[in-house]
């Protein structure tokens, strides 16, 4: 078989430690973790590296979501609207090998938060069309990032379920102490 | 000091954007003589991306793969070429040796319609002004201009080998790296625009790719079902009317009916079968074509409206001759389906 020259690599060449780095970054997200490097390798070829300057939003909460992405350097902030006050709260900070927006990945919602550089950053992005091509191609690949996915997702789902019954358990002794305070002031006449 | 109000960098992008600008632009110049293999090649590899991307999926790697297909591609071009140029050749000398005769038919069958149209309907077509002009063509062409048909000949031969080296070779490094081109090429877009970019690329790429596919499928397969048919009914010159008429059929309504007009023509010239069953086989072919062939590779994806067909083959005719008439629906249908694409994102995108 004939292995090509890739006249592209000459024309678009990075540096091979950059390619190194990126790998060990990409192997640190959840997403990716249990991946190898030559797996991590044929990802890399769909990744797009993406340079945020500071105070820069990478998407907004509402917006279609498309793609994921890992942080390779500096920082973004989680930030949520609130739905009483309308306020932005950020919730959480990401650095690097910390990924986010994986849900569009597998889902056509919209972005449920918004997402802010914190400082010079640059992200891994990486796409659902590429991840579709990719499934095509590279089958067994695909579906093990796929049944990675899926499974985040099921564990948030988990956690997710778990604060709600919590939640509704304290909604439920709160609804109890109000009757139970309701029935004491009857009874006092007040 | 910027109190225009523009970003402090808004210069230096425009001077940037404008450069890249310039360069593609003396590239495309300098390059114009390269502009239709490289285009071939491109459309190749939209062709072959799907075969390869399936190889790949057997755990194949990418280089393989791509090698294998090529490998199988000139396999069957170079076992096509050896069934099928004796035959050509054969139907050209064929041609060459009954030229006369031929000439001799169209002249009488000229004749005779011209008396009965003459009989029918008096002084309704301006004959004279007709065979004056036919007999200037006629004078043009047997001038001969040897060494201007050298030069086209060698200049032809020429064009056809760097087809022959570039096809392949772009379609090669296409396949193999293509993802790098687009990669940088979406590293240009602004980082809002970063999503947005890529599905409109993954849209228009599947759309795109789906109906030339399909279009250059069906045009396969018309050749085939028309050359079969056509011998099967015993007329000469098979193979290049079913070639003819399975290119044709990229343009709709025109091309099938000239592929149509030329059989029948053929058939009345060589006299070797009958016009009407010549007649019916384009029509049964394109019936095929219409209910079975064409949904099945094209499908309904890039259907457009009767008259902008009409209209776009009389403007493709206009810019471009056959090759502008050829062109021009494929073209037509892309830009619509990738404005529509990019209005549904756009607005999705609170863009638009």
């Amino acid at each position: 078989m004939l292995d090509f020259d890739s006249i592209w690599s000459y024309v678009f060449r990075r540096k091979e430690s950059e390619d190194s780095q990126a790998l060990r970054v990409l192997g640190r997200a959840l997403v990716f973790d249990d991946l190898s490097r030559s797996d991590l390798k044929k990802i890399y070829r769909i990744i797009h590296k993406r340079v945020y300057k500071n105070g820069e939003i990478v998407f907004t909460a509402g917006d279609p979501g498309v793609g994921m992405y890992v942080v390779w350097e500096g920082n973004v902030a989680v930030v949520v609207t609130d739905v009483d006050s309308g306020s932005e709260q950020v919730v959480a900070h990401l650095g690097a090998g910390q990924s986010f927006g994986d849900v569009a990945l597998f889902s056509n919602s919209q972005r449920t938060a918004t997402i802010k550089a914190m400082s010079p950053t640059i992200l891994l992005g990486f796409c659902r069309p590429d991840l579709m091509n990719f499934i095509n191609s590279n089958p067994i690949l695909g579906n093990k990032i796929l049944i990675r996915l899926l499974t985040l997702a099921g564990s948030r789902l988990d956690i997710t379920n778990q604060q709600l019954s919590e939640a509704k358990k304290k909604l439920t002794e709160q609804k109890a102490l109000l009757a139970s305070h309701g029935r004491a002031k009857e009874e006092s006449g007040v | 000091m910027y109190s225009s109000g523009l970003p402090s960098n808004f210069w230096i992008k425009l001077i940037f954007y404008s450069l890249i600008f310039l360069i593609i632009s003396f590239v495309v110049y300098a390059l114009n003589i390269l502009v239709i293999p490289i285009t071939i090649g491109f459309l190749l590899a939209f062709l072959l991306g799907p075969l390869v991307g399936r190889l790949e999926s057997y755990e194949i790697s990418r280089s393989a793969s791509i090698s294998l297909v090529f490998g199988i591609i000139f396999s069957v071009l170079g076992a096509l070429v050896v069934i099928f140029s004796p035959l050509a050749i054969e139907e050209i000398q064929d041609f060459k040796a009954n030229q006369e005769k031929y000439k001799e038919i169209v002249v009488k069958k000229y004749g005779e319609l011209k008396l009965r149209a003459e009989a029918s309907f008096p002084n309704l077509m301006p004959w004279s002004k007709l065979e004056d002009y036919l007999a200037e063509q006629s004078m043009e062409s047997s001038a001969g201009h040897f060494a201007e048909v050298a030069k086209v000949v060698a200049a032809s031969a020429e064009t056809a080998l760097s087809f022959i080296i570039i096809i392949p070779l772009v379609a090669i490094f296409s396949l193999k790296d293509g993802h790098l081109f687009k990669k940088w090429l979406i590293g240009f877009v602004p980082n809002r625009y970063f999503e947005l970019t890529n599905e409109i690329i993954h849209n228009i790429n599947y759309q795109t790719g789906a109906f030339i596919r399909g279009q250059i499928l069906d045009s396969i397969i018309n050749s085939v079902v028309v050359s079969a048919l056509l011998f099967i009914v015993g007329l000469p010159y098979y193979i290049f009317i079913g070639v003819f008429a399975g290119i044709a059929n990229a343009i709709p309504f025109v091309g099938p009916i000239t592929a149509g007009i030329i059989g029948v023509l053929i058939s009345i010239i060589t006299g070797a079968s009958t016009p009407w069953i010549v007649a019916l086989v384009f029509l049964g072919a394109h019936l095929l074509d219409v209910m079975v062939i064409y949904p099945k590779t094209v499908g309904h994806s890039l259907k457009l409206h009767e008259l902008v067909v009409i209209l776009g083959i009389i403007l493709g005719g206009h810019l471009g001759g056959i090759v502008g008439m050829l062109i021009i629906i494929p073209i037509i249908g892309i830009l619509f389906s990738t404005t529509a694409i990019m209005f549904r994102l756009l607005k999705g995108y609170n863009i638009i």
